[in-house]
């Protein structure tokens, strides 16, 4: 389950019973963005959903800072090449979070991970510690 | 400025306040990769690499300020491994040659890359995002943009030229031109802003491969010796031993006169890379498309490199020996067929100081006469006319420094933007961050754009119009009452004669519409520090002294010039050192440092330097040279680097008077007009190989170093002048361009305090300067004036009409002026690939005149005035007025000069460019 748009947040099947505010979501490590929510049955390959995220971001990323305008082409590469990666992609997680110039790329990391963390083991190597 | 302490890494520092985190740490000593910051811009915070840690919060410390009491944090694993991810993750995307050792350009990143342990390995990007290298001089490599906006922010911020952008979004984002096409294409000027500023070697120039090359070709790869390592002192040139020779010299630029610090590169001896110093005292890291790229001329197949002689009707290679003898020949014997003022001598404000100095004792020691002058005779005589009787000394009265802090601009008659391009670029920064502009010039010129109130008098009209301004002032009670009693003369005619120049009457004469003299007095009138500056339009007039003399006035009225309340007003100086010819005296009536030949205790002194009489009577100006040789009284004329036959107006009259003259020496780089008329030809040095000092338009000596030796064969002027005066058994002391300056300090107590030594130390220093031991005079008559009785005088000349205005037949006025790619007659310019820019003399009409005569952009056309036509190409531009003509004349063969007339300032003989009364043809001229 997609809660809150593109850079919202993931929450798996048996997470949902969470109340619909801005903390309880925070705790669950998504938030509630502009309050969409879109729900993913289990035919649709964890790879693609991260994959289209990523997309967004490489698409919507608007390069007026490197953390971002790189980062979400370098993680749309790892996700298209479809290998768990090594560690740079940890680092560069938490270069984005950390240091991106807007919202915008802060938020991917979190976006990312937590779809990493509602899969479980069918994304294994993609928490990107 | 408030100044306010924190702590960075436990250090204590203090700042000003408002400084950001980046430069608190490196207060403290502390660098951090910066890749897309330079501090002359306004910081952008977007590639994310300086990031430190302030009272607990990461952020990028280039655009968080510091505030009192603030804990920075730069070091520990954690933040030093963000920054070096931040950096690695950038390189990343680009293609592996990113950091091949030998790469032009791209020095910094290079650098930040090497500090943070980021190998060559990590990058690799796909590339494939192709180049441009439509243009001449700036080059880009899309694939090395790690889109860090410095080069854009450049050309908007410190060039004012906004000819670039970021375009696509996220990973596609790369640098283009505004115009969208290619760079060719685009706005820019060519200042070579963007390239200096660039990081990582996406934006290069030529020079910069060359330079890789030449040192990789003879095995000397690795740092290839580019901008960025130029030496920040004045102690001249620096060499790196062993391989190939890298040079760096520090010297002046020896285009126009605003005197920009240049550091020429050379590898073995020949010029690769100019880039303006970072700490010159004018152009502070800024330079234009003329000092820093122009200089292919230097080794041109063109350059003249053995004397020439004419034989039989034919100049043919000489020796030197032979040369110089011929010429002391000629001048014995002109001098005992016509005595000493049959001989007369053209110096050059293109050549150093000490080489004017030189001449100009040559020609009134070893000659006998003051028949010298110099081609400021040709723009900014009246410059020194006027200011000196207003003020008392022949130079502006300000320092550029304090005029930039002016809150308004009064620029007349000038297009700095094109003609001095680093000052344009500074007044315009000023006018964009609210100083009050007004521009009085009949063509929307660069800064007119930005003006906020645009005068178009009609040309031949500006003295009507300074005493139209000046009437404002007075009728509504802005002027300086307290200043005016007690510091300035003359009020009292003055105001008799402004009570007939109100707006309208001004109208009727200028076409300047009433309300906008109001509005223009209103705005120079009730800012607290105005400036005024101003060019050759108005100068170049039958009445150009009067002009400058009733523009002064609108500074005396004010207050605004010797009180700290205004900046006074600065002639725009055209040649590299217009302003030291004239200050060395090479002049019919004035020895170095402004002493009258007619003052008989001036020629005492200078006399008793030189250990002979000077002569008492004031020589021949530039047109009376003509004029006398003409009438067969001049026996023989020394030009030194002024292509007279391009550059005089009535050309085809200079040409006879040279063809009269028996001996017509020319100094010259290349075979121009005049050397192809002269007997004898000397291969002269340009100013990159040349040793001395130049003054530039706000009368600072800088020095002038040899970058490369000149091409075998080659001298300097200085050279030249001694060996024709040691052939004639005259020794003129001076051994050394250095000996010279100090034997000028001697001679001419406002220069008492310079030289060479002095301006090693010290960069650059202000005359008027006594004292060797005290600073230069950067602003002028704190105390009083430097007239007799100390007062600024008031002048009250009433308004004539110019010589030439447009009738039935000649229905056109045309104006001549200059174009940013080209230098005067163009002798240098065009033999460099400025002339990919501009290849060809272009008129520019009105498109309502265009379209009446049935011309179009690119259509051949016939200039024709009284005196002779020219041939040039139709630019159609809603930059002129309708009913008026502008060119320029860098392109001899265009023969503008044919057109202008020999009529010049009633005071100074300045001629009249600005007014030629044309009519046009289309087609060529005919046989
Ligand atoms: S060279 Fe100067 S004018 Fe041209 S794009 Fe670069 S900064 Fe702008
Ligand atoms: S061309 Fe150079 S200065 Fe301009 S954005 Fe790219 S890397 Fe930065
Ligand atoms: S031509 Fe003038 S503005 Fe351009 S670099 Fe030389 S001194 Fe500076
Ligand atoms: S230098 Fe601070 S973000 Fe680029």
């Amino acid at each position: 389950m997609q809660v809150g748009g593109p850079l919202g947040g993931f929450l798996a099947a048996d997470d949902l019973d969470v109340p619909l505010s801005e903390r309880a979501l925070a705790a669950r490590g998504a938030a509630m963005g502009h309050a969409g929510l879109v729900a993913f049955d289990r035919d649709v390959e964890p790879l693609r959903v991260l994959r289209h995220v990523w997309e967004f971001a490489d698409a919507e990323s608007c390069g007026a800072c490197s953390p971002c305008r790189v980062g979400s082409r370098r993680g749309l590469e790892h996700a298209a090449a479809g290998t768990p990666p090594g560690p740079e992609y940890g680092r560069m997680l938490r270069l984005m979070a950390g240091a991106s110039l807007c919202a915008f790329g802060r938020r991917v990391p979190d976006a990312v991970r937590s779809l990493a963390r509602a899969y479980g083991d069918r994304l294994a190597g993609w928490e990107g510690r | 400025m408030t100044r306010i302490r924190m702590e960075v890494d436990g250090t204590a520092v203090t700042v000003e306040e408002g400084a950001s985190l980046l430069a608190a740490a490196r207060a403290a000593g502390i660098g951090l990769p910066a890749l897309c910051h330079d501090d002359r811009l306004t910081p952008a915070g977007s590639c994310r690499t300086c990031l430190v840690r302030a009272d607990g919060r990461t952020v990028a410390a280039c655009v968080t300020p510091a505030a009192a009491g603030t804990r920075v944090e730069t070091g520990g694993e954690e933040l030093h491994g963000l920054r070096r991810d931040a950096v690695e993750l950038i390189v990343s995307a680009l293609p592996p040659r990113a950091l091949s050792p030998g790469l032009p350009g791209g020095q910094e990143l290079a650098r930040v890359c090497g500090e943070l342990g980021i190998g060559p390995g990590a990058a690799r990007g796909a590339g494939g995002r192709g180049r441009d290298d439509s243009h001449p001089y700036v080059h880009l490599d899309r694939d090395l943009c790690i889109a860090c906006g410095r080069c854009v922010r450049m050309c908007a911020e410190v060039q004012g030229t906004f000819a670039i952008t970021m375009s696509g979004r996220g990973a596609e984002t790369v640098v283009a031109p505004g115009t969208g096409g290619a760079w060719a294409d685009s706005d820019c000027v060519a200042c070579g802003g963007c390239v200096d500023t660039c990081p990582s070697g996406a934006l290069t120039e030529p020079g910069q491969a060359l330079a890789a090359g030449l040192l990789t070709a003879t095995g000397d790869a690795g740092d290839a010796g580019i901008p960025g390592t130029g030496q920040a002192g004045g102690t001249g040139q620096s060499a790196v031993p062993a391989g190939p020779r890298r040079t760096v010299t520090r010297t002046t630029c020896g285009y126009c006169g605003v005197g920009c610090a240049l550091d020429v590169h050379a590898v073995d001896g020949r010029v690769t890379v100019v880039s303006p110093a970072p700490d010159g005292p004018v152009n502070r890291g800024h330079a234009c498309a003329k000092g820093r790229f122009a200089h292919g001329f230097l080794t041109s197949p063109e350059r003249i490199v053995r004397p020439l002689l004419r034989r039989g009707g034919r100049l043919e290679p000489a020796g030197w020996d032979e040369a110089v003898e011929h010429v002391a020949r000629g001048l014995r014997e002109a001098v005992r067929g016509g005595g000493p003022d049959s001989v007369a001598a053209i110096s050059s404000a293109r050549a150093t100081n000490e080489e004017n100095y030189l001449l100009q004792k040559f020609m009134r020691v070893a000659i006998g006469t003051n028949n010298v002058d110099n081609c400021s005779r040709l723009c900014h005589a009246p410059s020194a006319a006027g200011l000196t009787a207003s003020f008392g000394l022949p130079g502006g009265t300000d320092s550029f420094d304090d005029v930039e802090r002016a809150d308004c601009l009064l620029v007349v008659g000038a297009n700095p933007v094109e003609a001095h391009p680093v000052v344009g670029a500074r007044l315009l920064q000023r006018a964009l961050r609210g100083a009050r502009l007004v521009v009085a010039d009949p063509r929307r010129v660069g800064l007119a754009r930005h003006a906020d109130v645009h005068l178009r008098p009609r040309p031949g009209t500006n003295v009507a119009l300074f005493h139209g301004l000046a009437h404002v002032l007075v009728a509504e009670g802005l002027v300086d009452g307290d200043f005016l009693r007690h510091r300035a003369s003359g009020v009292e005619e003055l105001t008799a004669l402004l009570a007939d120049h109100p707006p309208d009457r001004v109208e009727g004469i200028t076409g300047v519409p009433a309300g906008d003299v109001v509005r223009a007095a209103r705005l120079y009138g009730t800012a607290e520090r105005p400036a005024i500056l101003y060019g050759l339009g108005v100068t170049e007039h039958l009445h150009g002294t009067d002009g400058v003399r009733s523009l002064a006035n609108l500074a005396i009225l004010r207050g605004a010039v010797g009180t700290g309340r205004g900046f006074g007003i600065s002639p725009l100086r055209g040649q590299n050192n217009v302003q030291g010819a004239s200050d060395m005296g090479a002049l019919p009536d004035a020895l170095p440092g402004s002493g009258r030949i007619a003052d008989p205790a001036a020629r005492r002194r200078a006399g008793r330097v030189w250990g002979a009489e000077v002569p008492d009577r004031p020589g021949l100006r530039i047109p009376q040279m003509f004029a006398a040789a003409r009438e067969g009284r001049l026996r023989a004329l020394w030009v030194v680097g002024e292509d007279v036959c391009a550059t005089d107006p009535d050309s085809s009259r200079v040409a006879e008077a040279l063809d009269a003259c028996p001996l017509v020496v020319c100094s010259e780089l290349f075979l121009s007009e005049t050397a192809r008329r002269a007997d004898v030809v000397l291969p002269a040095a340009a100013w990159p190989e040349k040793d001395g000092t130049f003054v530039n338009f706000d009368r600072r000596f800088q020095r002038v170093r040899p970058a490369v030796a000149a091409p075998p064969g080659v001298r300097s002027d200085f050279d030249a002048v001694h060996a024709v005066a040691a052939a004639l058994g005259t020794d003129l002391g001076c051994p050394s361009p250095a000996a010279a300056l100090d034997e000028c300090a001697r001679v001419a107590p406002l220069f008492a305090g310079i030289s060479h030594g002095r301006l090693d130390r010290e960069g650059a220093v202000h005359w008027p300067c006594p004292d060797p031991g005290r600073p230069g005079t950067a602003a002028l008559y704190r105390e009083r004036f430097a007239t007799p009785d100390g007062l600024a005088r008031l002048a009250a000349p009433p308004y004539l009409p110019p010589g030439e205005e447009p009738d039935d037949e000649y229905p056109l006025l045309l104006v001549t002026g200059r174009r940013w790619p080209h230098y005067n007659s163009g002798s240098m310019t065009r033999r460099t690939d400025n002339l990919r820019i501009e290849d060809a003399e272009r008129l520019d009409l009105h498109p309502d005149d265009a379209a009446r005569l049935g011309l179009r952009d690119g259509d051949p056309l016939t200039v024709e005035s009284r005196r002779g036509r020219a041939a040039l190409t139709a630019r159609t531009s809603g930059d002129v007025p309708p009913g008026q003509v502008f060119c320029a004349f860098h392109f001899p063969s265009g023969g503008v000069n044919n057109l202008v007339s020999d009529r010049g300032d009633t005071v100074t003989s300045c001629p009249e460019y600005k007014v030629v009364a044309v009519r046009l043809r289309p087609g060529r001229p005919g046989p």
